[in-house]
């Protein structure tokens, strides 16, 4: 049984502080959310569990627009998050595993990239997508988001750490390239690879610069591009915290049911293995 | 693995088909809203692609119907008449508007119209870019007679105009009545004069009685007035122009921020602040939203606002009485009102055809009629030949008189300066970092570039 001391106390007791001090916001966000616009805005915030509405959820669900958003968002975030994974998976491979010349430079120069600030590619970007006749198609939306730079990092991190003895079997015993890659690497990489899903949807469900960019008719929008354009001059508080906390949702059961991958995700590529 | 791959082909492939969707989709769309065919003089189909911000919504700007069915029934409207045009509405949002339509123009395909108003800084910022197309040859005297001198201040960027003008929204002072009655401090308030005009002085002994704890504690949480430095910081920077300065000349090409009455001005905003400290503490850090809000729930009892603030105070958690007065002005001055002048600016064109039907559109939008739906939004529609909107209402007469007094000539010349510098200088003065004449120096030299 485990011993408590004064300090474990201390810690344990001003952690949890920290931790419900964190959570607030989003407690206040939930609470309003479900209150009319003029609580909101009142001083000292109304924490009361009383007159409660669904008024403003059903003023965001009962608009038909609103769901094409959220399908759009689905569509975008689960396409970025494939693509990562198949094939930020491959590239990271074959920088762990592969010889070619050029390696280190090529490799150096996608980690340049995850240092480039993202507003800086825009025009460039937007000028290759619009060129492309891809501006307001989800081709336009979702064919910049398939490679992340990150997770080429993230992967070949994790892969460098697989033993070089499990590839020299494998061809020994006459597996082909892609076999190796297919029935050894992923299987055993599966938890970077979870990672580079939920950082990859996250990121694109998330995104607001590039859907406001690459989308012009109003059905072609995401949900974060959409809400937004949702506001008029005066701002209905209570519809942003509906539309805040429906946007969370996707986000808070990806984590809840991969919240292990995220803590095994924030050490990958911290130890060379 | 088979599993993911199969995952990825179905949704590559229904991105293709939602993708081919898409475009036809666009194609149909743009056909049915027609419902004609295209027709003429050179036989040819012109796509007009106009970007708006959400300010109403529904087709007659009823709050019926979503923020871009009035630009749509514009287009249609329009369509009836040039059957070759095919006009598209895309909805910016306030957040992300203006950088999508600098990407645009630093891709090389701006939208061909796009709403803009004074504040934004739009005329000279695009207009000093050389991206904007001149609308001088299409204005015609009838035009130019049915603007004020304050909207036609607006419509410029150097001796070339740039803005077909829409709605003009007037600035004042707006009063929570109850607050100054729970103080008795009614008779501070200019109310029995004809222009309820006030001085600088008077306007600090009202935010004075005005700032109290109502809790009876040792701070105040009930301030007189409001003072903040990020988002909207025109304001602050308005008491130069109330003083008698303002941001250039008349003539547009010298800048006269450091002039002792515009300086003497800004002082002032940060006197309020930090040396009557009759403004909520923070300033630095405060936008224009908190002020709003802390008007709304009767934490701060005047603020610069338009007339648009009484449909927020009617839903407000417990609504109070509001009255409108004149921005306060200094010693020995007229009083001055802000007219921030909103209307379509038309970007560079290729095709002299084009050309016209855009400017065509941009003046049936803004035209005597048309024009009217702003009224929907509590603003005044920016030409005199829509007469008067409003009836007897009193507090948009009184707004309408306070246009007469309006200087739009600063919110102009503002945008010579990215409003991201204004806001660090007033956090600067507010925060005691550099001193009011050391800020608008570093400003002026931005202000004077942008002027060569």
């Amino acid at each position: 049984m485990r011993k408590f001391n004064l300090p474990t106390i201390a810690s344990v007791l001003l952690l949890t502080i920290w931790a419900l001090l964190l959570l607030f916001p989003f407690y206040w966000m939930f609470l309003n959310a479900f209150k009319p616009t003029t609580s909101v805005i009142q001083t000292p915030p109304d924490l009361s569990w009383v007159n409660l509405t669904i008024g403003n959820f059903k003023k965001l669900t009962l608009e038909p627009i609103s769901w094409a958003w959220t399908f759009n968002s689905f569509l975008v975030a689960i396409s970025g998050m494939i693509g990562n994974v198949i094939l930020c998976s491959m590239a990271g491979y074959a920088f762990a595993k592969k010889k070619f010349p050029g390696k280190r430079l090529i490799f150096w120069f996608i980690i340049s990239i995850m240092m480039t600030s993202t507003q800086v590619i825009m025009v460039p970007l937007f000028i290759l997508i619009r060129d492309m006749g891809l501006l307001n198609t989800y081709f336009g939306l979702i064919l910049p988001i398939l490679v992340s730079p990150f997770a080429v990092f993230l992967t070949k991190q994790f892969m460098q750490t697989i033993p070089g003895e499990l590839i020299s079997s494998a061809k020994m015993d006459g597996c082909s390239e892609w076999r190796i890659f297919y029935s050894i690497i992923l299987p055993i990489s599966k938890p970077v690879l979870a990672i580079v899903a939920i950082f990859g949807f996250i990121t694109q469900w998330n995104d607001f610069l590039w859907p406001l960019l690459a989308t012009e008719s109003r059905d072609m929008r995401t949900l974060q591009v959409g809400l937004a354009s949702m506001q008029l001059q005066n701002v209905d508080y209570g519809l942003v915290l509906a539309g805040s906390v429906w946007t969370m949702i996707p986000v808070i059961v990806l984590f809840v049911s991969f919240q292990r991958f995220f803590v095994r995700g924030i050490t990958i590529g911290a130890v060379k293995g | 693995m088979r599993k993911l791959s199969g995952v990825l082909s179905v949704v590559v492939l229904a991105s293709m088909f939602l993708s081919a969707c898409s475009k036809e989709k666009d194609v149909v769309s743009s056909t049915e809203k027609t419902g004609k065919q295209t027709v003429s003089a050179s036989g040819k189909e012109v796509p007009i692609k106009l970007w708006i911000y959400p300010m109403m919504n529904g087709k007659n700007g009823d709050g019926n119907g979503n923020p871009d069915d009035w630009a749509k029934e514009y287009a249609r409207q329009f369509k009836e008449k040039h059957p070759n045009v095919n006009v598209s509405v895309e909805l910016l949002d306030w957040a992300g508007g203006t950088e999508k339509i600098d990407v645009s123009i630093a891709a090389g395909s701006p939208p061909d119209l796009v709403y803009t108003i004074n504040n934004f800084g739009g005329v000279t910022k695009y207009g000093k870019m050389g991206v904007l197309e001149p609308i001088d040859p299409f204005l015609e005297q009838a035009d130019w007679n049915d603007y004020s001198e304050a909207v036609k201040g607006a419509m410029k960027y150097k001796d070339k105009t740039y803005l077909w003008p829409w709605l003009k929204l007037v600035s004042g002072i707006a009063i929570n009545m109850d607050l100054f009655k729970e103080r008795n401090a009614v008779d501070l308030l200019p109310l029995n004069r004809p222009l309820r005009d006030w001085t600088f002085e008077e306007f600090t002994k009202a935010a004075q009685a005005t700032t109290f704890s109502r809790s009876n504690g040792s701070k105040p949480d009930v301030y007189g007035t409001g003072v903040w430095a990020k988002d909207a910081p025109y304001y602050m920077y308005f008491n130069g122009v109330a003083n008698g300065g303002n941001v250039t000349n008349s003539s547009f090409d010298k800048t006269t921020i450091t002039d002792p009455k515009f300086v003497e001005g800004v002082q002032f905003s940060v006197d309020l602040a930090n040396k009557y400290k009759v403004s909520p503490p923070g300033a630095a850090g405060l936008t224009v939203t908190n002020v709003n809000d802390m008007f709304l729930n009767q934490q701060v009892a005047m603020y610069p606002s338009f007339s648009n603030i009484t449909d927020q105070v009617k839903k407000a958690p417990k609504p109070f009485e509001v009255a409108f007065v004149a921005p306060p002005h200094g010693p020995g001055q007229e009083t001055t009102a802000w007219n921030n002048v909103g209307g379509f600016i038309a970007f560079k064109q290729k095709d002299e055809e084009k050309k016209k039907l855009v400017m065509e559109f941009a003046k049936f939008i803004t035209n005597t009629e048309n024009s009217k739906i702003v009224k929907t939004i509590a603003v005044f529609p920016a030409r005199n030949s829509t007469g008067n909107l409003y009836g007897d209402d009193p507090v948009m007469s009184y707004f309408d008189k306070l246009s007469n007094y309006g200087n739009s000539l600063f919110s102009r010349a503002f945008g010579m300066a990215p409003v991201a510098d204004w806001e660090i200088e007033f956090q600067a003065n507010l925060t005691g970092a550099r001193s009011v004449k050391d800020s608008l120096g570093n400003l002026e030299k931005t202000i004077q570039k942008e002027l060569k």
